[in-house]
């Protein structure tokens, strides 16, 4: 009853399964898409990084403007990339209006009440944007990261940072394990097996797609709208099989390090993720992130018993502000961590990863509920042109963050006009 | 003074009538004339027909809140205002009553408008099988266990994870899909060889503790010995450590004298904690496992102190796993049997460790020896002194797996009869059609999309793979499909609504009750076409509900209703409590679940959430509580005195600690809790950038004093007056939810009597302690049921209530009232209304 290769045909099953993660996909090597693009410039990245409330009122934001500002003592950890970021003091998402969303409309700028017939409509984020042009490439046009709902508190509805073009939150991968799998997970296989799982991942995705046309045919205007984000998904997996089939002949990138086992502390979550980012990265798996990183944890682990809202409502004597205070230390000092990272990737120009990248940083809440002028910092160069290293104070509750979320997209080559409520690319920064 | 009372009084009816038909039929919110009136004094002025400053005139503003444009200009003079960014400090001031009244009413008007604007007319969207249904649902169909952790997280409204808007579908979740369908049927149809793996059966004799002690003693005995040595040669620090290694073979000895320890094992013995564990081994097969235990108590009077704490999790892991509670009735004399089951999954630890749990929070902590058993002696002299009573264990026995439930799906049922070995493709179609037709919730898949399955099939085949592994490729596409992944209600072409069949109410309603598919029984009645019978559907919702299957919904609801998962963010060894441990608040919550489930069980008045004159209790819960005569793990309806505190949801310890953060109550917590729950009256969410009140030396006030600044400001107080006083009635109660006579200030300096004295939010009921309020409350009985219908039809239906609904909701408590409230009858009400039965 069993054939002589039932264990072989065992382990490609496995991989198969295995999260469609689509192991022949695996098939390009470090930098293939590089090789294969076809422009010599080095590629462009954005990594989108927030929390869930806010920071330390007085001492987060750093005294003074421009390249003399004096380093906070929140963000000291930073100071060794101190010509490398700036921070930005008083942008806002001026439609925002609740005061436990650290990052609903962080990237969408939304104003969530706006649409006739719904309670409750966000609009495409800024990574999703910036994946259709820089993700055009790679195996993932962009990777969601979030931590654990029970982790997330203080961030609002959705799942990740991100929002897709209708309006529905993205799933946000919210373990590292399940990520490393999903960049390095399945089994080496040869060619031909590559070639043949290629088909018959082809063969599913037109079976499941034949279901969902079926089910398109008689159906109501609002549930139209479901079917059409499993459309979405389905073509999101053809584009990585096309993709795949191209780099068939290549070798599978090679896991950086071993598959990351148990539970894990906030920091070494954080750490973990990074990690991967940047893997990710090293494969070009990925050139697009966005990450909602775990809160509620750090208090534990830095040894306070208080809760992630009680930070936010604290007088400046109180442990639970000294609880905040640690908290956005060590958060920058992961940062800090990232950038060092990214700084020993090369590109092959021999410029740096982090040279060419762009990393934004913060929250939607200030503090204490406050939407206004939101702690927002960004790292990187995107390929050169900025003025970093400084402190750059616009006018306080007027200017809106989208338009720093425009600035980044025209950085990076998206010839955008308008993003949300942006009233014009962002001065300053943007030289 | 009479007319401000009066004021407030008008306030309310203008904001309950702020509604008025707009051109065309639509009803629409409308700002109050308290407002117009509002601005008309303040504003109009420089916002007006004379002048226009920063280019706004305020006496021509649309009062009929008819879009969101509209909506926003309101939204921007509140924003304003909250700020007190106006009016300007050179003109008029309104007065704090006058602008907190202001406030109030167009915080109300806007945030009406702001509903019925969203309101999605009654249409219930597709909804896809969040993790519960589809775990539910495999567990029916397959009769095997899923573990869903590496689905997406489900996406919620309103604390529901049932309402389809929310449930978006990306790329991860179809890889997600597919991977762990490719799961389900590796366990349900095997993989390979399709080797049986191992069941574990067997029985642990504890007093094998005691030998493993006798052998100990000369180790200890050398080590006292070593220490001597060292100490003559002048190594003072070694006295200490030798006194304590003597302590220990003393106790050692002791022990060993015990006559317990001679056919069992003794938890703990002094400064000696053995805890005896059992471990399955990763090898064994995955199922459920039945655990018996042997036990008793040894010393103490009968009493209900006693409890065996079952810690499921790896060696000195810091979160356990699942933690079971039992409560130790037999004795060493008399000994009893602790029977439970758990679930092997491969995913979590299969080690379970035994130890005693008393109420008093329990200081004996661990501390590793090599042997497996563990001994603590930091704290000795406190533990020499313990006179508690000990958990006594004559031997634990571990059996399976048991012998899962089969479903549909199983390999048994599907592939009855068919040898497959020898499978024609004709027959393998058919497999799959009846797998395609009962996964799809006995529809038949359309012959197009079976044609594209056989292609994956023959694929599979033409590649080496057997019949078995080639059906299960196809089966993953089947389960990951959006016809079983959907509860997929067609429409036709320009049809706008319609009646569901029989078929898809039995699916609503099983997905509602039972969070999974129909059972065979109610399929039956529904392709019998007599489901819509009014009388029929009474019989299957009674049934439903008395089936074991309804734990889910009762749990589930109940805790996405009353927020029970606040509980997961208190730290029990943070709250100071020597009362409060792991075990309360687990056992808290279920009694939240009893206390739900004997009302729908037992279809008695809903409104005993406001106040009851019974509880439902287990032993633990009853001796937290300081109710005498409960014992047993059994929840069961335990009388209370009248005026007892404790009857109604608020005298719960889960209610009364999850509102606070387990070591300071919450007044305002509590208060907007009874608002949002109880009175259906939610608060608005306090305004964004409101800037923090001035709290300098919070630490030696007391609570009331603290919070009077909310009175101080007209921003706070429009809506901290309706919230706050009801947060005071309930300060008797202490963070974890034991009664208290007086509290100290946040430092510790002071001692406060609590004044629990206020007025109801109607701002007119006055009263003087918390059980007059919780009188009051209970007069609340329309506005209660009005908001516990909502919750209940936005579960059950998936989508969000909203003002189309009004007229069913209305007719549904009306109806409920007529029938005494009971709770059984509004599931009855919510089932029969138009919008469940129709698409």
């Amino acid at each position: 009853m069993q054939k002589e290769d039932s264990v072989s045909r065992r382990v490609m099953l496995r991989g198969m399964g295995a999260a469609m993660c689509l192991p022949m996909l695996e098939t390009f090597g470090p930098s293939t898409a590089l090789a294969m693009s076809k422009t010599v410039e080095s590629p462009r990245r954005m990594i989108f990084l927030s929390y869930g409330w806010g920071v330390s009122r007085k001492d987060w934001f750093p005294e003074g403007e421009g390249a003399g500002y004096k380093m906070s003592r929140c963000l000291k950890p930073m100071e060794r990339h101190r010509k490398d970021f700036s921070v930005l003091s008083n942008l806002s998402n001026k439609r925002a209006t609740q005061g436990h969303w650290g990052c609903t409309t962080w990237l969408t700028s939304a104003d969530v009440n706006g649409t006739p017939g719904k309670q409750f409509h966000n609009t495409v984020s800024v990574d999703q944007i910036a994946a259709r042009k820089l993700g055009a490439e790679t195996r993932f046009e962009s990777l969601e990261l979030a931590a654990s709902k029970e982790d997330s508190k203080g961030t609002g509805p959705g799942l990740s940072l991100s929002w897709s073009e209708t309006g529905n939150s993205i799933a946000g991968e919210t373990s590292p394990v399940g990520l490393y799998d999903r960049l390095f997970g399945a089994a080496e296989v040869s060619l031909e097996e590559r070639k043949y799982q290629l088909k018959h991942n082809r063969s599913v995705l037109d079976a499941v797609l034949s279901d969902a046309k079926a089910m398109n045919r008689k159906i109501s205007k609002g549930d139209r709208e479901k079917v059409e984000e499993y459309f979405q998904s389905v073509r999101s997996i053809e584009t990585r099989l096309n993709k795949a089939e191209q780099w068939l002949d290549r070798p599978k990138p090679k896991a950086p390090f071993e598959r990351p086992k148990g539970k894990m502390k906030t920091s070494e979550e954080i750490k973990l993720m990074y990690d991967l980012m940047a893997a990710a990265i090293e494969t070009d798996q990925c050139r697009v992130f966005t990450y909602r990183q775990p809160g509620e944890g750090w208090f534990g682990e830095l040894g306070y018993k208080v809760e992630g809202h009680k930070t936010t409502h604290c007088t400046l004597e109180s442990e639970a502000y000294r609880a905040s205070i640690a908290k956005d230390q060590k958060q920058a000092e992961m940062l800090a961590y990232l950038i060092d990272r990214l700084k020993g990737l090369k590109d092959p120009d021999g410029s740096t990863v982090f040279h060419n990248s762009l990393i934004a940083y913060g929250s939607g809440i200030r503090t204490n509920h406050d939407l206004r002028d939101t702690p927002t910092l960004v790292a990187g160069h995107g390929g050169g042109g900025m003025n970093q290293g400084r402190h750059f104070v616009y006018e306080s509750n007027q200017t809106p963050l989208a338009n720093l979320w425009l600035g980044m997209l025209n950085q990076v080559g998206v010839k955008a006009k308008r993003f949300a409520d942006s009233e014009g690319r962002l001065g300053g920064l943007f030289g | 003074m009479l007319i401000r009372i009066v004021l407030v009084f008008l306030l309310f009816v203008g904001v309950a009538s702020s509604v008025e038909v707009a051109e065309g039929g639509v009803r629409v919110a409308k700002v109050s004339e308290e407002v117009t009136g509002f601005l008309k004094e303040y504003c109009v002025r420089c916002h007006g027909p004379k002048k226009q400053k920063g280019k706004l005139r305020f006496d021509t503003m649309p009062t009929m809140i008819a879009d969101a444009a509209i909506a926003q200009r309101w939204q921007d003079i509140l924003d304003v205002l909250n700020l007190s960014e106006m009016p300007p400090e050179d003109v008029k001031q309104p007065t704090k009553a006058d602008l907190s009244n202001m406030l109030e009413t167009l915080t109300g008007n806007l945030r009406e408008a702001k509903k019925r604007l969203a309101d999605s007319g009654g249409r219930v969207i597709l909804r896809r099988l969040n993790r519960r249904e589809y775990r539910r649902t495999i567990e029916a169909l397959f009769g095997v266990p899923v573990d869903v952790s590496i689905l997406p997280d489900d996406g919620r409204v309103d604390g529901f994870d049932t309402l389809g808007q929310a449930h978006g579908f990306s790329s991860l979740h179809l890889e997600r899909y597919l991977s762990i369908g490719r799961k389900v049927l590796d366990k349900a149809y095997g993989v390979g060889k399709g080797r049986a793996a191992r069941g574990y059966k067997k029985r642990v004799e504890t007093e094998g503790a005691s030998k493993r002690i006798e052998r100990e003693i000369p180790r200890l005995e050398k080590k006292i010995a070593n220490a001597t040595k060292l100490i003559e040669g002048g190594r003072k620090q070694h006295v200490e450590r030798r006194e304590i290694t003597r302590t220990e073979v003393k106790l050692s000895r002791d022990y060993l004298g015990r006559e317990e320890a001679q056919d069992g094992v003794l938890l703990p013995f002094y400064g000696l904690n053995l805890i005896p564990h059992v471990q399955v081994g990763k090898k064994a097969a995955t199922g459920k496992y039945r655990v018996r235990v042997r036990c008793g108590r040894v010393g103490g009077k009968a009493s209900n102190v006693v409890h065996m704490r079952v810690v499921r999790g790896e060696f000195r892991a810091k979160v356990p796993d699942e933690v079971f509670y039992f409560q130790i009735t037999g004795t060493r004399e008399k000994p009893q049997v602790v029977e439970f089951t758990f679930d092997v999954d491969n995913i979590r630890s299969d080690r379970l460790a035994f130890e005693r749990r008393t109420i008093a929070r329990e200081k004996l902590g661990r501390f590793a020896d090599t042997r497996g058993y563990f001994f603590k002696y930091k704290d000795v002299a406190y533990l020499l002194e313990d006179r508690r009573p000990n958990l006594w264990i004559d031997w634990i026995e571990v059996e399976g797996p048991l012998a899962g439930r089969s479903g549909p799906l199983s390999a048994g049922e599907l592939f009855k009869g068919r040898d497959l070995s020898k499978l024609s493709d004709k027959d393998a179609r058919s497999i799959i059609e009846r797998f395609a037709y009962v996964a799809f919730r006995r529809s038949n898949a359309d012959a197009g999309y079976v044609g594209k399955l056989m292609k994956v099939y023959g694929e599979a085949r033409g590649h080496g793979a057997d019949v078995r592994e080639a059906m299960k490729d196809v089966m993953m596409v089947v389960l990951a499909s959006p016809r079983f992944l959907y509860l997929y209600e067609p429409l036709g072409e320009g049809e706008k609504s319609r009646r569901l069949t029989d078929r898809e109410l039995a699916i609503r309603l099983s997905y509602f009750l039972w969070s999974g598919p129909p059972d065979e029984a109610l399929y039956r009645v529904a392709e019998a076409g007599k489901l819509r019978d009014a009388e029929v559907l009474r019989g299957q919702v009674d049934r439903m509900i008395a089936s074991p299957r309804a734990d889910l919904f009762i749990k589930t609801f109940a805790t996405q209703w009353l927020e029970l998962d606040r509980l997961d963010g208190i730290d029990p060894s943070a709250t100071g409590s020597k009362f409060y441990d792991e075990a309360v608040r687990e056992d808290s919550r279920r009694e939240v679940y009893a206390f739900f489930g004997t009302l729908l069980r037992e279809n008695l008045a809903a409104t005993n959430m406001l106040d009851s004159e019974f509880a439902v209790l287990n032993g633990l819960m009853a001796d937290f509580y300081g109710i005498a005569g409960v014992r047993g793990d059994r929840f069961r309806k335990v009388k209370l005195g009248t005026g007892s505190a404790r009857g109604g949801l608020l005298g719960q310890s889960a209610i009364l600690t999850l509102t606070g953060t387990g070591k300071r109550t919450s007044p305002v917590e509590r208060g907007v809790f009874v608002l949002r729950k109880l009175l259906h009256r939610p608060p608005p969410p306090a305004p964004a950038n409101v800037p923090m009140l001035d709290e300098k030396s919070v630490g030696t006030r007391s609570i009331r004093e603290t919070l009077s600044i909310h009175m101080s400001k007209a921003q706070c107080s429009s809506c901290h007056r309706r919230i706050d006083p009801l947060g005071f009635s309930m300060e008797h109660f202490d963070p974890v939810g034991l009664w208290r006579e007086s509290v100290l200030s946040e430092d510790g300096s002071k001692r406060f009597s609590i004044d629990s004295s206020g007025v109801m939010p109607d701002g007119r009921r006055k009263f003087g302690s918390f059980v007059e309020m919780k009188g009051h409350l209970a007069k609340e009985r329309e506005a209660f049921m009005t908001g516990l219908t909502e919750a209940m039809m936005t579960y059950g239906l998936g989508r969000t209530i909203g003002f189309t609904d009004q007229d069913v909701v209305e007719g549904i408590v009306r109806e409920t009232a007529k029938k005494g409230y009971r709770l059984r009858e509004l599931v009855h009400r919510i089932v029969g209304s138009r919008p469940f039965m129709t698409k």
